[in-house]
């Protein structure tokens, strides 16, 4: 943060003055203890404005985006019920503590919290309660409910001479956290503390004093006052007669109107409207659309926004390009969680952290996956990723997926598995940052390559499940020379349906030794399934090399695999099932 | 009257104002001339200092979002338990290693980046009130503070007389010191409390002499008629007889007298008076009289066994010797034949059998209560008596030691500051600050210093008495 002077601030326009005085607060890190299925997570985000949290179902990314919503909530008071407790264990608190910087000044004064601020070491993203100079300016707000379910928001730090303070609502709010969830109603109100009264307040010329809502409000009711309820006159009139008798005279100046109680305490009445159709009663998706834009305008200015399941009512491409834009236009901090492939595309390798059920920390992603992003942007989703050399080896493992739905009633989804497509050469590094990142790895590979061969005995004692060729073999070499001629024929009529029989047969002939006969798909021969073999790998004119036709393969050889499972294939597909099952 | 404008628009400026002249005044007026351009820290020493300025600040409806007013301590303090963060920060009753100790690292504090950071942010100027009182020590961390914001810095070098801890003080006088404060001097020149108070020549004299003082130039009071000077020779105060007896005990009718006694080094001389006038001169005690905690201490050595002992020891520590040799013996109380005498001495003898079961801090207050009424029995420091008295019950409700209860009772006159009403007897160092109706400077040929007689001079505001054995000062050594 700059070095700003009190005295310099002074001397700023109007305009400066503004920007100065909007700087938004950032979350560095987080520790949650014992809320919801959260028993322990500490995590540091670091400097980084987008973050996207990915994680099988009930991993505990919405837990986290509300823990973040709590610790930082501008509500003075949050509603907390014993089974917000970890496992409902209410003698073991809650606690959430989020470290935030670049703070706005207005909270670092002397008179606010400024005696309460930490340094950051950015080098090693440390924070220290013992300040040096080229440190970054901390506040760590902690949230604590224990048993009698009261919250209470306090600023802490580890100095040893120093009480913790209580942190304000007024001032939580001047953090500006929204959280879009499934319940964005209150966001179309105008209400003190949801978004639209944020973006209302950063208009310089309304002051919290002047509140025109309330102003407009004030109109409105003296049109009803003026009004007549007529229909609802006779009712009224018994009241005041009965009243009469009883002593008491009410008569002239009983009427009916509403009353201002209850606005002048809340403005959640005032909301917006699509005509007379209030927004809260419009489709899912365009709400959140719509919630999203007015906190779109908000993140412009700064300020925490937490999104949970993005892509949520929205077709692929907007979710897309929602995350496109909040992404670029963002001048705040940015959290969303997201099972979409098509917004995991658009994102870097350093926005993801995968949360894992019981794990302490969350995963972060190695900047050497970022091609895999695009390439295999469901790997990211998995449990267990199966890292396959090629197209051929996922379209195979398709084939595999394929039979365990029809045969075992089982599938790689329910397993939690997803093939990614290790891309040949990066296949290695891809297994490794699977690995760092905390996923089960299983890497499907041939054994052509002695580069590759050589990293297989660590990849496996790391824990890699490796699945590969014969020595200095291929997948191809396996098929042609494993599976029973009756597979082998279909390939070839899947070959010649591809091309036509005269080609096919005329490439196969080429690399045999003599000419091949009328009924040359008939006589089983090592000779002919060697000529197969290499005319199926001829550069250009590869039979296979496509997911597609890999997935061919897959079908064929699990018809069949009772018939060659003695043999090496037949052996990886046992493997290839064990490890999607049980490991 | 100087420029408030000019003044406050120097990066760095100084006042010398001299007692009485308006800098109360001076700094309420600049805090209105600096109204909406952010906030100003107000420093000071003293707890009473701060009621005063507060005070002023509420006449001329300066809202208190414009300042922020503490000790210079208490702000030093604030930071140091905020940020520092070893373990070794010594006890706040050890005060000779507390206060130097919290000075220390808030000078170091003061150095970082973040830090600067919160204080510029809260404040955009600095004013230091009393800064002669600074130490050496203070002044340093002025300075550094100095760095983030225009600083102004009153005072007046002829009343630097705090020695706390027998620290050095700030010389204001030295350029090289003061470095660019001493550019920007300015200084009041009316005798504003005097003028004021209808008592315009005594204003005008002590401004004459304070300028004597600063060439160290010798004063003849007879050149000063608004001063009632008496010359007596030292001795003839103690015989009630003379004349300088005679005068003082005129004085005894004033309602609000100071009597100011040259010795600031022993309590003796002071508590002799106190005696003489027959506890007629309320003794103004040191906050940080020994005594106090010794007397707590004692009492927390209490033990079913050794009660009878202890309680006497106290006894004596807290009233005159002469007339309890009258009531106690060896064993406990002598034999009394009046009815009355003996009442009492039962009702004693009963707490002290009450007692040796039963250790209670509030007995033994009800006890000493029974002695101090006693025929002939009197209390010279009825302060350490009400205090010790109130410490014991506090130590009793709140199930703490006599000793921490002490403490807090001193260290909450020390924060808040009091009121001095009636007749006593100070030194310069026990009232600077104060202002009495009247005041009675005795032997004030003894002054060896120019800053205590200046400080010991203006004391009064309406009538000044000096007694002298010689109508000519040289107060410089």
């Amino acid at each position: 943060m700059p070095y700003i002077n009190n005295k310099h601030i002074q001397l700023l326009p109007a305009s400066a003055k503004k920007s100065i005085f909007k700087l938004m607060a950032k979350i560095h890190s987080l520790k949650i203890s014992n809320y919801r299925g959260i028993e322990k997570l500490e995590q540091v985000f670091g400097i980084t404005d987008f973050i996207c949290l990915i994680g099988r179902g009930d991993s505990g990314k919405t837990t986290i985006l509300d823990a973040i919503s709590k610790v930082l909530s501008p509500m003075w008071n949050q509603t907390f019920h014993d089974t917000d407790f970890y496992n409902g264990n209410i003698s073991n608190p809650i606690e959430i503590e989020a470290s935030l910087y670049d703070l706005p000044i207005s909270l670092t004064n002397e008179n606010k919290y400024g005696l309460y601020i930490r340094g950051l070491e950015k080098e090693t993203n440390i924070i220290h309660d013992d300040i040096k100079d080229d440190y970054l300016e901390i506040l760590t707000i902690k949230l604590i409910v224990d048993k009698n379910l009261e919250p209470k928001w306090t600023i802490v730090n580890n100095r040893e001479n120093q009480e913790e303070i209580e942190m304000r609502a007024n001032d939580r709010a001047k953090l500006n956290v929204f959280l879009v969830s499934d319940y964005v109603d209150k966001h179309f109100s105008w209400s003190k503390g949801n978004p639209l009264y944020s973006l209302l307040k950063q208009d310089d010329s309304i002051s919290e004093k002047n509140n025109i809502i309330l102003d407009a409000f004030r109109e409105a009711k003296q049109e009803i006052d003026t009004s007549s309820f007529n229909h609802l006159d006779d009712t009224v009139k018994k009241v005041v007669d009965s009243a009469s008798k009883l002593g008491a005279d009410i008569k002239d100046n009983t009427k009916t109107t509403i009353d201002f109680k209850d606005i002048s305490i809340n403005n959640q009445r005032i909301s917006l409207h699509d005509d007379k159709i209030p927004f809260r009663l419009k489709g899912k998706g365009s709400k959140r659309i719509i919630s999203m834009a007015i906190q779109t305008e908000l993140s412009k200015l700064g300020g925490i926004l937490l999104i949970d399941e993005i892509e949520q009512g929205l077709e692929p491409d907007r979710a897309q390009h929602l995350a496109q834009t909040l992404k670029r236009e963002n001048k705040g901090q940015i959290f969303i969680t997201t099972h979409s492939r098509d917004v995991l595309v658009e994102l870097t390798t350093t926005d993801l952290f995968r949360v894992k059920n019981n794990y302490s920390k969350l995963y972060e992603f190695d900047s050497s996956l970022q091609g895999c992003i695009r390439s295999n942007p469901e790997a990211f989703f998995s449990n267990k990723v199966l890292v396959c050399e090629g197209p051929t080896e996922i379209g195979f493992c398709r084939g595999l997926n394929n039979y365990l739905i029809t045969e075992k009633g089982i599938n790689s989804a329910i397993k939690g598995v997803r093939f990614a497509n290790g891309g040949g050469s990066t296949q290695i590094d891809y297994t490794k940052a699977f690995l760092n990142a905390g996923y089960k790895v299983c890497l499907f590979c041939d054994s052509d390559v002695q580069k590759i061969n050589d990293e297989k005995s660590s990849l496996s004692s790391l824990g890699v499940t490796i699945i590969d060729s014969d020595d200095k073999k291929a997948m191809e070499n396996h098929i042609f020379e494993d599976l029973p001629w009756d597979a082998i024929k279909e390939l070839i009529e899947y070959r010649i349906e591809e091309k036509d029989e005269d080609s096919v047969k005329a490439s196969i002939n080429s690399k045999y030794k003599s000419e091949l006969g009328v009924n040359w798909k008939d006589i089983d021969s090592n000779d002919l399934r060697d000529a197969i073999y290499k005319s199926s790998i001829v550069k250009k004119k590869e039979w296979f090399k496509r997911t597609d036709h890999g997935e061919v393969i897959g079908n064929i050889s699990l018809k069949y695999k009772q018939k060659f499972l003695d043999k090496k294939l037949g052996k990886q597909i046992d493997q290839l099932i064990n490890w999607v099952e049980n490991d | 009257m100087i420029d408030y404008k000019e003044f406050v628009s120097k990066e760095k400026s100084m006042l010398i104002a001299p007692a009485g002249f308006g800098k109360t005044y001076t700094i309420s007026e600049c805090l209105i001339h600096l109204e909406g351009k952010g906030k100003q820290l107000i420093l000071t020493h003293t707890h009473s200092g701060i009621a005063s300025l507060k005070e002023k600040f509420k006449q001329k409806k300066i809202h208190s979002t414009n300042y922020n007013i503490e000790t210079i301590t208490s702000f030093a303090q604030k930071y140091v338990l905020s940020f520092y963060t070893g373990i070794d920060i010594p006890s706040q009753e050890n005060s000779k290693e507390y206060y130097p100790f919290i000075i220390n690292k808030a000078k170091e504090i003061f150095k970082l980046k973040l830090v600067k950071n919160v204080i510029s942010r809260t404040y955009s100027g600095l004013f230091v009130d009393e800064y002669q009182d600074c130490t050496t020590q203070q002044h340093e961390l002025i300075s550094s503070l100095a760095d983030l914001f225009p600083t102004h810095i009153l005072g007046d070098y002829l009343q630097g007389i705090f020695g706390f801890n027998g620290e050095a003080l700030v010389d204001m006088q030295a350029e090289n010191d003061m470095l660019e404060f001493t550019n920007n001097q300015y200084s009041l020149n009316q005798p504003q409390r005097w003028l004021r108070g209808n008592n315009s020549n005594l204003g005008l004299d002590l401004k004459k002499i304070r300028e004597s003082l600063i060439k160290q130039e010798e004063i003849n009071l007879s050149e000063f008629p608004s001063i009632e000077t008496f010359t007596f020779d030292e001795r003839d105060l103690y015989i009630p007889y003379k004349d300088y007896y005679k005068e003082i005990t005129k004085l005894l009718k004033e309602e609000n007298l100071l009597i100011l006694h040259p010795d600031s080094t022993s309590i003796y001389p002071r508590l002799k008076l106190v005696k003489q006038f027959n506890n007629r001169i309320k003794l103004i005690e040191s906050i940080d009289d020994k005594d106090f905690y010794k007397i707590a201490k004692t009492a927390d050595e209490i033990t079913n066994e050794n009660i009878v002992s202890k309680l006497k020891e106290l006894s004596y520590k807290l009233f005159n010797k002469t007339e309890l040799d009258k009531w106690f013996n060896e064993k406990g109380f002598k034999k009394k034949r009046e009815e009355k005498d003996l009442t009492s001495v039962r009702h004693l003898e009963s707490l002290v059998e009450e007692l040796k079961n039963d250790i209670s801090y509030s007995k033994i207050s009800y006890f000493l209560i029974g002695v101090k009424e006693l025929q002939g029995i009197k209390s010279h420091r009825r302060e350490l008596f009400s205090s010790f008295v109130k410490s014991l019950r506090d130590a009793d409700e709140n199930k703490i030691l006599v000793s921490e209860a002490m403490t807090n009772s001193r260290n909450l006159i020390r924060r808040t500051g009091r009121k001095v009403l009636g007749r006593c007897i100070g030194t310069t160092l026990l009232t600077k600050g104060l202002e009495f109706d009247t005041v009675a400077i005795i032997n004030a040929h003894k002054f060896k210093c120019p800053k205590h007689l200046y400080v010991a001079l203006t004391r009064a505001s309406k009538r000044l008495l000096i007694f002298t054995n010689n109508v000519v000062l040289l107060p410089y050594k």
